[in-house]
């Protein structure tokens, strides 16, 4: 359980994919203008994240490795999660159109998020088992839904606020980020094994 | 539009970094040396001009329902190549740029030029198009990064893989730690993006 | 129906393709890239045991020492993953612990080189995710060298806790982290030498 605990919370705040890791920059500067969307894709990511762990873990583990192509695995991972997206939104669409109202449009965006290929990578280099990969999974994706959510407020705000003609945009988004990445240095060197009993 | 124009026109014009802000992850993650933001440039020119070539010469054999996928698994196999010859031959290299090389398979630059270039147009062109774009993400890349070694550890053209320190510009303890840590990278890009913008803003006026 | 086939054919070629390419890559890179691999360790090895020709890795053998003298289950050099034996025309030199300390960052992955008569040699940093210009400084040869010449006997710690290592500046975490791997190194080492394995 403290494994599994250390891995939660390292993925949220120690090495969070947003601010210290750099995966998934792109929909977190192109999404996040307002909360109500920032949230919306949040959570498309963690769906799909938590799945993608758990089919590309088992795709490396029960095909790529036995057969010796641990080679084709950026090939093999990607189209998985493309694959996967589409599947995602076909049964989304079809079980529940609420859920897909308010998460279908941000669907297709995630196949080209680097941090959903980036934890499937990590998952195997990590040489994380089954639950671990999926924890693994869901906490990046939680980590990255809390830091678009945040970063989105600041920007609400910032709608209102006198910014330099050159800064307007994506250079005060980058800077914001910045400020937000500063804050997260802060649980760098949390002894997360030490606080969870684990050796 | 001539061959040099497609060849220049991602350099400055619609340079992939800069204008069209495509590709920051890895950007951000690897520009902490002039040699790590050279190898990344390297590496994905390479995928983007082989992609291009490749999507090009292949654009009326592959049916529009199936692009994106044959994109992706030409693009994808690209980056594994260069992946193994990097590990195989730059190992300190292909270590410190760890996850990113996998991940050119996921930069928006790349697929954003087989879709909206490549796909439409000759093979000539597309190779253009994909050495300007390619050399205008490592000219942004390496910029950044030569600011951040800079400011950041106080040398510049360290070269871990030949065991070169590199040039001493003034003394570690006078860097600023700040500049190669996640925040200094945010930051950094921001404000570069920012000073260009207003020089092309101050140009745009003297003209009108 | 037909298209859904000529479709799935056209994706298979190209997939069939792109694998066929990468096998022959994959190929000509494989052996080179095992080689790279084996030659870091190689080379860590041989910069931490200078004067040894050939190393054994002796892991089993030292840590099954370990195991069956640690008491309540809890191992005594959590730190030591590997240990490898340096051999000079069969005549034991050194050894060299491969340690993974915590560091602020995470594990700092290290080999520690103890010579035969219990003296510190080298030590050198494989891998590490300290924060640059201040823990990263553990791979500096400035730090490392405040290491070389210590023996067993007093444990090894930073002046901070009393020990006899000045720690880098603002980075107390990682340079507490080395002395640590290096503190139990040399005990390992001690511990086997007494046990009658070298």
């Amino acid at each position: 359980m403290g494994e599994i605990l250390v891995i939660f919370f390292g993925g949220v705040l120690l090495n969070n994919f947003i601010l210290s890791r750099f995966l998934g920059i792109c929909p977190f500067i192109g999404v996040s203008k307002q909360v109500e969307t920032a949230t919306g894709m949040g959570m498309a990511v963690i769906f799909v994240m938590g799945v993608a762990s758990v089919v590309t873990w088992v795709v490396q583990q029960l095909i790529l490795v036995p057969l010796g192509l641990g080679y084709l695995q950026t090939i093999a991972f990607i189209l998985v999660i493309a694959a996967l997206v589409q599947l995602v939104e076909m049964v989304v669409q079809k079980v529940s159109p609420v859920l897909y109202r308010a998460l279908g449009i941000y669907l297709p965006l995630i196949t080209t998020n680097c941090a959903v290929l980036g934890v499937s990578i990590l998952n195997i280099t990590e040489k994380y088992n089954l639950l671990e990969a999926a924890v693994n999974g869901i906490a990046g994706a939680s980590g990255f839904t809390m830091a678009i959510v945040l970063f989105a407020a600041i920007r609400e705000r910032m709608e209102l606020s006198p910014i330099p003609d050159s800064l307007r945009g994506f250079p005060m988004a980058l800077i914001t980020a910045g400020l937000m990445s500063i804050a997260f240095l802060g649980f760098v060197g949390f002894r997360l094994k030490d606080l969870f009993g684990v050796m | 539009m001539s061959f040099t124009s497609q060849l220049t026109k991602g350099l400055v014009k619609e340079n992939p970094t800069f204008r069209i802000l495509l590709g920051m992850c890895p950007t951000l993650a690897v520009s902490l040396a002039i040699s790590n933001g050279i190898g990344m440039g390297i590496a994905a020119t390479f995928v983007l001009v082989g992609s291009n070539v490749i999507v090009s010469m292949l654009r009326n054999v592959i049916p529009s329902k199936i692009r994106i996928p044959c994109f992706i698994v030409v693009i994808a196999s690209f980056v594994t190549m260069v992946d193994l010859v990097m590990a195989a031959f730059v190992p300190k290299l292909h270590e410190v740029l760890g996850i990113f090389i996998p991940l050119i398979v996921v930069n928006c630059i790349i697929l954003a030029r087989a879709e909206a270039f490549a796909s439409k147009n000759g093979v000539m062109y597309s190779l253009a198009d994909g050495i300007g774009m390619g050399l205008g993400f490592t000219l942004a890349l390496t910029g950044l990064s030569a600011i951040r070694e800079l400011l950041g550890t106080g040398t510049l053209l360290a070269v871990p893989d030949f065991g070169f320190p590199g040039f001493k510009i003034f003394d570690r303890s006078l860097a600023a730690v700040m500049v190669i840590l996640p925040p200094g990278g945010f930051i950094t890009l921001g404000l570069l993006i920012g000073l260009l913008n207003s020089l092309t803003r101050k140009k745009r006026k003297a003209h009108a | 129906m037909r298209d859904v086939l000529k479709l799935g054919f056209i994706l298979f070629a190209i997939c069939a393709v792109a694998a066929g390419a990468l096998a022959f890559v994959n190929d000509i890179t494989e052996e080179r890239i095992a080689a790279q691999a084996a030659m870091k360790l190689e080379h860590a090895l041989e910069s931490v045991v200078p004067g040894a020709e050939e190393f054994k890795d002796e892991t089993d053998r030292v840590l099954a020492l370990k195991v069956a003298v640690a008491d309540g289950g809890r191992p005594e050099f959590p730190t030591v993953k590997r240990v490898y034996a340096g051999y000079d025309n069969g005549e034991m030199v050194g050894a060299a612990f491969a340690c993974a300390p915590a560091g602020y960052g995470g594990p700092i992955d290290t080999v520690v080189g103890v010579s035969r008569d219990g003296v510190v040699t080298g030590l050198t940093v494989v891998k590490h995710t300290e924060t640059p210009g201040l823990g990263a400084n553990v791979t500096t040869r400035q730090f490392q060298e405040r290491f070389l010449g210590l023996r067993a006997g007093a444990p090894v710690k930073v002046t901070r806790d009393g020990g006899q290592v000045e720690a880098i500046t603002g980075a107390t975490i990682s340079s507490r982290a080395m002395a640590g791997a290096v503190d139990q190194a040399l005990r390992l080492f001690e511990f086997a030498r007494r046990q009658g394995v070298w």
